[in-house]
């Protein structure tokens, strides 16, 4: 299940670039028969991950930033934890049942870890398995935070967590933990309506 | 014609209105310092059960004879480890600097009521084990860092002794790694100011621990 989505999120990506005719890596994603070939295409060549663990590690700005610029008719929720944070731990639950909730429905859950890179393969990975987690979980470990923290959000400091909600008709930035997981959904269903 | 107009600016303004009303943001900041702001002073209690201001630790250079250029005001705490990953860079920061006239001035703004870790015992402890050999402030009653506008720990406001606001932001690029800093923020911003330049950046945006307060 975790590996068909990753692979609707690869084509996903595959489709971003190919039809973004300016981008350097356009010329990369013409042969994409294969899933391996749509992974790479997926990444920037130098993010290649050595990390042995179930769910993609990035490192690229570029590849963060594409998240954020996906122009579908799907509405996608990204939201920014590490397994440090106590708040972001709390609300997870109201994400994965978001994930849960919405299946079927145009509605992206993803959940950018950025837990320190020394921490992916050790604490990261156990608590993903140990959660069961079945939304999308991406490890961002660009360290230099000051350099793609506010190419996300414009009006994020850094503090953690944060989510991002956007489709091609709106986007909202929330800064702190949900309250409840009906605040989360009531969002997400306003937005997908729209 | 006219009326149809006023006509439809009302509808434009209610609809701005109603989509104001409708659109759940919540700020990362209602307000808070920006560079070139004059920081208020604070009257905060050390570890050591004694009150601190700036103005007291000004005072403290004058009678040792230094000159005091600034603070590095430093909105840290026990519990976050982003906080801690800094702990002995700000030692090391403060060791060096506060000779030269710029002393790490630190304030715990958690609620220890919401953060145990944080209490004042447990900020006395800490300061013991790793010998903090800076002031290490508890925000009592959390007045402090809503008017510095910090957001989280760690959070560092650079200041000159009449306490503008010459750098917000991280101490340095590599919260994780000290051996891969490549910018250290804090130290080129004082730098720049002893030139009497302004530092560039003057802020920075980075990871850490939301501050902890009750609901």
């Amino acid at each position: 299940m975790r590996k068909t989505g990753l692979f609707v999120f690869a084509l996903i990506f595959a489709f971003t670039f190919s039809s973004c005719g300016g981008n350097s890596s356009a010329a990369d994603s013409t042969e994409t028969s294969s899933e391996e070939d749509v992974v790479s295409v997926k990444v920037s060549e130098t993010d290649a991950p050595t990390y042995d663990v179930p769910f993609p590690v990035w490192s690229q700005t570029e590849d963060l930033l594409n998240l954020f610029e996906q122009n579908n008719d799907s509405t996608y929720v990204i939201n920014f934890w590490a397994t440090w944070c106590k708040p972001c731990v709390k609300e997870l639950p109201y994400f994965e049942q978001l994930h849960q909730e919405f299946k079927g429905e145009k509605v992206r859950v993803i959940l950018v870890s950025i837990d320190f890179d020394t921490d992916v393969e050790t604490k990261l990975k156990s608590f993903v398995e140990e959660h069961e987690m079945n939304s999308d979980v991406i490890a961002f470990i660009n360290g230099d935070y000051n350099s793609w923290i506010g190419e996300v959000e414009e009006a994020w400091d850094g503090a953690i967590p944060v989510t991002i909600i956007y489709n091609a008709k709106d986007r909202k930035f929330f800064s702190g933990e949900m309250d409840s997981y009906e605040e989360l959904s009531k969002v997400v269903e306003e937005m997908n309506k729209a | 014609m006219k009326n149809l107009i006023r006509l439809s600016l009302i509808l434009v303004a209610a609809f701005g209105l109603w989509t104001a009303a409708t659109y759940v943001e919540v700020p990362v900041k209602a307000d808070g310092l920006e560079i070139g702001d004059t920081a208020p002073d604070f009257q905060l209690k050390n570890i050591d059960g004694k009150m601190y201001s700036l103005e007291s630790i000004a005072k403290e250079y004058e009678k040792a004879g230094k000159e005091l250029k600034g603070y590095i005001v430093t909105f840290t705490c026990n519990t976050c480890p982003f906080a801690v990953k800094y702990e002995d860079r700000l030692i090391a920061v403060h060791n060096k600097m506060a000779a030269k006239g710029w002393p790490v001035v630190a304030i715990q703004p958690n609620d220890p009521a919401v953060q145990p870790g944080d209490s004042m015992d447990k900020m006395q402890k800490r300061s013991e084990d790793k010998g903090f050999p800076f002031v290490y402030l508890m925000d009592e009653g959390q007045k402090v860092y809503p008017q510095y506008g910090a957001t989280r720990t760690p959070h560092i406001f650079l200041l000159t002794a009449d306490r503008e606001v010459k750098y917000i932001g991280a101490l340095d690029d590599n919260a994780n790694n000290p051996d891969a800093v490549e910018k250290e923020y804090v130290v080129q911003a004082i730098g720049a100011i002893e030139e009497g330049k302004n530092p560039d950046p003057d802020f920075t945006r980075a990871i850490g621990c939301s501050i902890k307060t009750k609901k």
